[in-house]
């Protein structure tokens, strides 16, 4: 196949290979013209499983008896067919596409990994912003009081009512509180005292925020974890070591951060790869949406061997539905039953 | 500039002429169909592969018309459309009754 194509399926149209190799094989039954145009397909995939591609040539090739299927995976180039190998064997073809889907032959780190990763810190960052926004309201107003003083603090002003406000807490919300009514955040305590402050009680509501703190983060390491694709591959689940994802659920997220970590590792372990569905046929149904996808077909020009010269290609359907309760043409007396026309013209 | 155009009808008794069919040696920018019969709850549908200018992502809106008189077309939208306007829009109304209740200090 030539490096100068033809025939450009934009990603919005996926399946759009599958869509002109069906039409292209409907056509060899039904308009033998067509069958001189379709010379073979080339998919090329920026970040999408190579597997994908992989059933789909598979599909191309068993199912329509379209060859040759080549397909350039993140700039690699796996099946390099030569213009006179239009009757490639499909065992080949479907050998080496068997090979293409083995778990060891993972997508390269390319944009969309990137775009993953973007997409995973917004989604990081989104939830932190919640936590802080959670904290900043709930630290510091629990069942005991509306005013945002801390149970503890309450108590220790009706103890020594003229002491102000001298406090210094690690919480989010203590600081504010302080900010708010005493405008210091000072530490003139003494040790034993700050320590009976500082010390949480079941009912205080400091507590209560940092039930939340972790809840919400294990919810971020979650997402983290889980993301938006499914994992190619079990050691993949994450652009950063493992360990790293452990560290954080246990140091956030503590306990119970962890036991959810370990859940969705353990979910993420029994998904079966996508590697191994190469012999269920098409598949584009797993393409994932955010990957870029482009299906070249090369077609050639009817009354020479050089490939017809257009760039981008793209699939619209038109349709026509007759919604207005009435037969047409309206005009005349014209039954129901009589043959009707209609005409109508798309203009591009 | 249309290369090629093909009709999906609901039976072999309902069909869909071309006045000029596109090809990818005469690709047509306009594209004239008739349809026969043409009744009530009926649909055809034409697929069209359209080639784009270079460096051009998305094809232009097509405009549809018809020489009947007293007839207006209306576009129908697809069910995605419909479903990502209701969503788009709830979403949408949620995070601002969200962020509303988070300033007056009632969250």
């Amino acid at each position: 196949m030539n490096d100068a194509p033809l025939l450009r399926l934009n990603h919005h149209t996926i399946g759009g290979g599958f869509e002109l190799g069906r039409a292209a094989h409907e056509s060899r039954t039904g308009n033998p013209e067509c069958v001189r145009y379709l010379w073979g397909v080339r998919l090329v995939s920026e970040g999408v499983l190579p597997t994908c591609f992989a059933s789909t040539g598979l599909y191309l090739i068993q199912e329509l008896k379209i060859g040759p299927v080549e397909i350039v995976c993140n700039g690699t180039r796996y099946l390099q067919d030569k213009p006179d190998e239009w009757d490639r064997p499909c065992e080949q073809s479907h050998a080496w596409l068997q090979s293409v889907g083995t778990p060891d032959v993972a997508p390269q780190v390319g944009q969309v990994d990137l775009l993953r990763l973007g997409l995973r810190a917004t989604g990081f960052l989104v939830i932190c912003t919640v936590l802080a926004l959670a904290s900043w309201k709930w630290i510091g107003r629990g069942k005991n009081g509306a005013t945002g003083v801390p149970v503890n603090l309450r108590k220790f002003r009706q103890a020594s009512p003229g002491n102000p406000c001298k406090f210094h807490s690690s919480g989010l919300g203590n600081l504010g509180n302080c900010r708010r009514h005493s405008g210091s955040i000072l530490c003139l305590l003494s040790k034993n005292t700050r320590s009976a402050l500082l010390r949480p009680t079941r009912t205080s509501s400091l507590e209560k925020g940092h039930t939340l703190n972790r809840l919400l983060l294990a919810l971020a390491c979650i997402t983290l974890l889980v993301g938006a694709e499914p994992a190619p591959a079990p050691q993949q689940a994450a652009p950063w070591p493992q360990w790293v994802t452990w560290i954080i659920a246990l140091g956030f997220g503590g306990v119970g951060g962890a036991c959810l970590t370990a859940i969705v590792v353990w979910w993420r372990g029994q998904k079966q790869p996508i590697y191994y569905r190469i012999d269920s046929g098409f598949s584009f149904n797993q393409v994932p949406e955010t990957s870029r996808f482009q299906a070249v077909v090369a077609i050639l020009h009817p009354e020479s061997k050089d490939p017809y010269p257009c760039d981008n290609l793209i699939i619209v359907d038109v349709d026509f539905i007759n919604r207005s309760g009435k037969d047409y043409p309206t005009s005349g007396r014209q039954s129901p039953s009589l043959m009707t026309t209609w005409r109508f013209m798309a203009k591009l | 500039m249309a290369i090629h155009g093909e009709a999906v009808t609901p039976d072999r008794s309902h069909d869909l002429k071309y006045a000029a069919k596109p090809t990818p040696t005469k690709p047509l920018s306009e594209i004239d169909v008739t349809l026969t019969p043409f009744n009530r709850k009926e649909a055809y549908a034409v697929r069209l592969y359209i080639e784009l200018a270079e460096k051009e992502a998305k094809a232009k809106p097509i405009a549809v018309t018809t020489p009947e008189v007293g007839v207006k077309l209306i576009r129908l939208p697809t069910f995605l459309e419909v479903l990502m306007s209701t969503s788009g829009k709830s979403a949408m109304r949620i995070y601002l009754d969200f962020l509303r209740a988070i300033l007056r200090g009632r969250w």
